[in-house]
């Protein structure tokens, strides 16, 4: 044998064999205190490690509460839909050819679904964000969800998946009030945050969608669901804290559905301008319409399309996109005159009776100036107390009224009515309106260098320099019918709860301003806006109603913007205990009386038949409607 | 053929043979326990497959001659060898597979065997130290020709595991402790050189040492010359290297070797998730096929590198431990089998087969705690793996045949 030696080298390499154990228990034990340190010392971490690799919450859509009318007729509801999603964890690996086969598909027009451009962004996106899975086709219609079906086992790793979306069944109908939602815009998303919003939420982005954001939105619940590691859903482990979602609390609106029906009928789009009418009672608003209108559905529609209707609403030269009863500001004109009578009653400085020292001849002479009434020709309006010169509006009695009283009387009186500030109604970026004295005509002007003068009075005492909105119209006649208070307008009636329907709060009714009028100038005034419409020779005729008491006042506004005056209205019923105010704009339409009137009108006779007032033979035809844009007087 | 049977009856060791059933039965039960994801529904199969001819190999390998691996030693080293170069001389990349017939090999696996019993032959008969390194010139060439192919490979880990069946062979064959120090003193001058004072700090120590080896006659003054240049030198030179010649791109690979954390999207990864698997076990483990770790991908290559993880991860502190002590029992069982037998051949197989368990199952335990680099070695036995089965089969089958026996 090679090997066989002697005892010695046996003995020697046994030592070798015993060392050669003894290193490998050390490494052995040291792999055990490492284990030891691994699984008992930092066992938990690692477990909670373990557990937030392995679970992960899936948020659950809040469904959005309603808006609702006043008698709980749904404005704007949630209808499911179908998304198209992409699942990250699927799809990779797989972008090119799903990029070229998606980009074969057409809609019913023959038109590309897709532009490569997107697909790319989209699949990147699903690149960089395993967990999200985000959405190639919004709200797919039936024909596209067949297109996916058909080409479903070409598809691998594109999905259905079903989400709310926002609905307004009367479509364009008080568009503008209840606003839109949509993606929460990038620069405010950091502050939005705190309030538990993520990127991608939807969120009221105007009107009632934005002012009630808060109780609409409800909050989103929680589902614990188990991923792998390329981040697909593998189940739904059980014993997880998982949170249902609290669903959005209802807004009923004051707005009476079929009267606002009738304001969108009888103010279609190709007129622009504004109707609003409100209960003068409460503030409560029962119609508000502006035209042009939006229909929020737009804001609705599957990206692409939203942004090219966006687009086109943005760029309109009408700007459909302003609520003109909230947001557009005109010059009241002769509605204004019930203003300058009440501050001529008020002040003291004007009776009923009162005759003016110059007839009006078809103008007045001020100074140098020569300031003419509407009415230039035969026959004149001759010499009038309060009551013609309302009915006629004739403009020399009210430059007189205006030297009389001047502009503090005038703007105070204008201010008690709700005119030349914010309402304070429970929408966004209201307007505030405007009205002059001496240092707000000197400030504006500074630029040009204009001074006051006391002319000026001649036309703000005509509403010629001051700005209102239809919003303040309305509630200025309202007030002015009731007399006593100015009550704030508001939208929101009620916060209701959704399961039950239990009101979470209401809205507390605020007055504006209290009236310290005396009778006799409620009595004085009323029966002033009674004769302008009932009046044989007023000018509001268009607005009168068989055996309701209607009071209102005409006003045909110039304006630079075109050759016909805007023609304005305002009107309130019964006279002697109100419930319904209105205000009419409609732009370069022509006079008040014959083009805003009959709007008013078929508001008003809309409102008495419902409540079983009004004389059957005088209800509205609306067979036989045609918004008139001609004749009549101031 | 009676005298045959009685000689499987002495051969067969029914602990050694226990042992390395019971963990070839935890590595089937390991890899059950992972089914459920379809990418390894197969694996059990596989394996369960790979242990059958694994046995076959291992009958084999103990049945033949008392002398044949002695007499046959070169001519395996040779023939194992080709598959390497082929595999060499084709590689592109990590390319370290061989198919045949629809198999595929790592012929680096069976280099290993022809690589042991040709070293063992060779230091069977020779005394080697560092004063006497001329009879080490020619198994060091034996060594050296399958290590650089295998590195070429590249393979690095398996390349390292024959370096260290060779360093053992040569405590084995003279070398003292000191000794084997002294030889691998320029590699830790090279590790060392990163620190300028540590680095400064041990030259002078290892001139000293090397100083008084000669000074007490126990090393040449040659050597002791060659050494002392040799630690100079290689640090000197590898900072060079580190700065002058390798790119940055290089440099961040090997420092992402050393430190994998500096990758956290690849190898850290990896490294991580081992760890939240091992740690997530703790004591009792979370039980039979519920390693949420495993079941859900977050573990790369569980069936494979990371399966002591997957272990950990159902089996716990307890599992883990027992597991470790079935494998240290066997590496003793066999170094025991050194006591008993006196002819050194027999004896070099031994040491230098536990030598690879031993290395394999370090480092990969070592690497999926996170104590080491990532170097993508099996754990005996357990790890999923064809070759690697049937080398582990074939070296348990060595260890068989060279037990104690008749002497013809």
């Amino acid at each position: 044998m090679i090997g066989a030696t002697g005892q010695s080298e046996q003995i020697e390499r046994n030592q070798r064999t015993w060392a050669m154990i003894a290193v490998l228990v050390v490494l052995f034990l040291a792999l055990i205190v490492r284990l030891f340190q691994l699984q008992i010392v930092e066992g938990e971490s690692l477990l909670r490690q373990s557990e937030a690799n392995r679970l992960r919450e899936d948020p659950v859509q809040a469904p959005r509460g309603l808006l609702l009318d006043r008698e709980g007729r749904p404005l704007v509801q949630n209808r499911p839909s179908r998304n198209m999603v992409i699942d990250p964890a699927v799809v990779r690996g797989r972008e090119k050819s799903l990029v070229k086969l998606l980009l074969q598909f057409e809609d019913s027009d023959g038109s590309a679904l897709f532009d490569s451009s997107f697909l790319v962004r989209l699949f990147r996106q699903a690149r960089h964000t395993p967990s999200q899975r985000p959405v190639l086709l919004e709200d797919a219609s039936p024909s596209e969800i067949a297109l996916f079906a058909e080409n479903q086992y070409r598809l691998p790793g594109i999905l259905q998946e079903v989400a709310m979306r926002r609905e307004y069944p009367h479509g364009a109908l008080a568009g503008h009030l209840l606003g839109y939602i949509g993606e929460i815009p990038e620069d405010r998303l950091d502050s939005l945050k705190l309030q538990d919003y993520r990127m991608g939420d939807l969120i009221g982005q105007m009107g009632l969608e934005q002012q009630y954001e808060s109780d609409l939105r409800g909050k989103d619940g929680i589902r614990w669901i188990e991923v792998d590691a390329k981040g697909r859903i593998v189940g739904t482990p059980q014993d997880m804290p998982n949170k249902d979602p609290i669903p959005g609390r209802h807004v009923r609106t004051t707005i009476d559905l079929d009267l606002q029906k009738i304001a969108e009928f009888v103010l279609p789009d190709s007129l622009k301008g504004s109707v609003v009418a409100l209960d003068p009672r409460s503030g409560e608003i029962l119609a508000m319409c502006s035209s042009p209108r939006i229909d929020p559905n737009i804001f609705a529609l599957p990206g692409r399309r939203r942004a090219r209707e966006w687009a086109k609403l943005a760029l309109d030269s009408r700007r459909p996109l302003n609520n003109r009863a909230i947001q557009g500001t005109y010059e009241p004109g002769s509605t204004f005159k019930i203003v300058s009578s009440l501050a001529g009653l008020v002040s003291g400085s004007v009776s009923a009776q009162h005759h003016f020292p110059v007839a009006c001849r078809g103008g007045y002479h001020f100074g140098a100036r020569y300031q003419r009434c509407w009415q230039e020709k035969q026959p004149f309006h001759g010499s009038l107390e309060l009551n013609g010169a309302l009915t006629q509006s004739c403009d020399v009695y009210y430059y007189q009224v205006g030297l009389q009283v001047d502009m503090p009387w005038i703007n105070k009186t204008a201010a008690s009515l709700g005119l030349g500030s914010r309402t304070g109604i429970d929408l966004p970026n209201e307007k505030s309106g405007l009205l002059v004295d001496s240092a707000i005509h000197e400030r504006r002007n500074k630029r040009l260098g204009w001074k006051w003068a006391r002319g000026l009075i001649l036309n703000l005492a005509i509403g010629q320099g001051e700005l209102v909105t239809p919003l303040q119209l309305a509630t200025m006649v309202g007030g002015v019918a009731d007399g006593h208070n100015v009550m704030r307008p508001h939208l929101m009636q009620a916060i209701l709860e959704p399961s039950d329907g239990k009101m979470v709060r209401t809205y507390s009714l605020d007055t504006l301003s209290h009236l310290k009028w005396s009778e006799e100038t409620i009595h004085t005034i009323h029966d002033a806006m009674d004769s302008v419409i009932n009046g044989r020779r007023g000018t509001g005729r268009a607005a009168r109603l068989k055996g309701i008491r209607v009071g209102g006042k005409t006003g045909s506004a110039e304006n630079p913007h075109g050759e016909k005056t805007h023609a304005l209205f305002v009107a309130a019923a019964p006279l002697d205990a109100p419930e319904i105010a209105i205000g009419v704009i409609v732009e370069n339409a022509g006079h008040g009386g014959s083009v805003a009137g009959p709007i008013a009108g078929a508001l008003l006779k809309t409102y008495f038949k419902k409540t079983g007032r009004l004389d059957p033979s005088d209800s509205l035809d609306r067979r036989r409607w045609v918004p008139e844009v001609a004749g009549g007087g101031d | 053929m009676i005298q045959r049977s009685q000689d499987i009856k002495t051969r067969f060791d029914i602990v050694l043979f226990g042992l390395v059933a019971t963990l070839a039965g935890i590595s089937i039960t390991l890899l059950y326990s992972i089914s459920t994801s379809p990418m390894e529904a197969e694996y059990w199969k596989k394996q369960l497959f790979g242990y059958g001819v694994g046995i076959g190999a291992m009958v084999a390998v103990t049945l033949v001659p008392r002398r044949f691996w002695f007499q046959t030693s070169y001519l395996l080293w040779g023939a194992l060898q080709i598959p390497l170069l082929f595999v060499s001389a084709s590689a592109k990349g990590a390319e370290r597979w061989l198919a045949i017939g629809g198999f595929h090999f790592q012929p680096s696996e069976f280099a290993k065997l022809g690589v042991l019993l040709a070293l063992a032959r060779l230091f069977s008969d020779r005394k080697v130290g560092l004063n006497n390194l001329k009879p080490a010139i020619v198994p060091f060439f034996f060594f050296f020709i399958p290590f650089v192919l295998i590195l070429k490979q590249p393979n690095l880990s398996t390349a390292l595991s024959l370096a260290t069946v060779f360093v053992v062979l040569l405590f084995w064959s003279g070398f003292t402790v000191l000794e084997l120090l002294i030889l691998a003193s320029p590699l830790v001058s090279v590790g060392l050189s990163f620190h300028f004072t540590a680095w400064a700090v041990y030259n002078i120590f290892a001139w000293l040492l090397l100083y008084q080896r000669w000074y007490v006659r126990k090393l040449s003054g040659k050597v002791a010359t060659f050494f002392l240049f040799a630690i100079l030198l290689s640090g000197l030179a590898s900072q060079v290297v580190w700065s002058q010649v390798l790119k940055s791109h290089q440099r961040s690979r090997i420092l992402t070797f050393i430190d994998p954390t500096r990758d956290p999207g690849g190898t850290g990864y990896q490294v991580l998730q081992s760890q939240v698997a091992i740690g997530s076990g703790g004591l009792w483990g979370k039980g039979f096929g519920q390693g949420s770790q495993s079941n859900l991908q977050f573990l790369p290559e569980e069936h494979n590198d990371f399966i002591f993880a997957v272990l950990a991860e159902q089996f716990g502190f307890v599992g883990c431990t027992m597991v470790l002590g079935l494998l240290l029992a066997f590496l003793v069982r066999c170094l025991q089998m050194c006591f008993e037998e006196s002819d050194r051949f027999r004896n070099l197989v031994i040491v230098g087969a536990v030598t690879i368990f031993s290395f394999h199952t370090l480092v990969n335990v070592a690497m999926t705690l996170g104590l080491m680099p990532v170097t993508g070695l099996p754990l005996p036995f357990l790890s999923y793996g064809g070759s690697f089965v049937i080398t582990c089969m074939m070296l348990v089958g060595f260890l068989l045949h060279m037990r104690l026996g008749e002497d013809e």
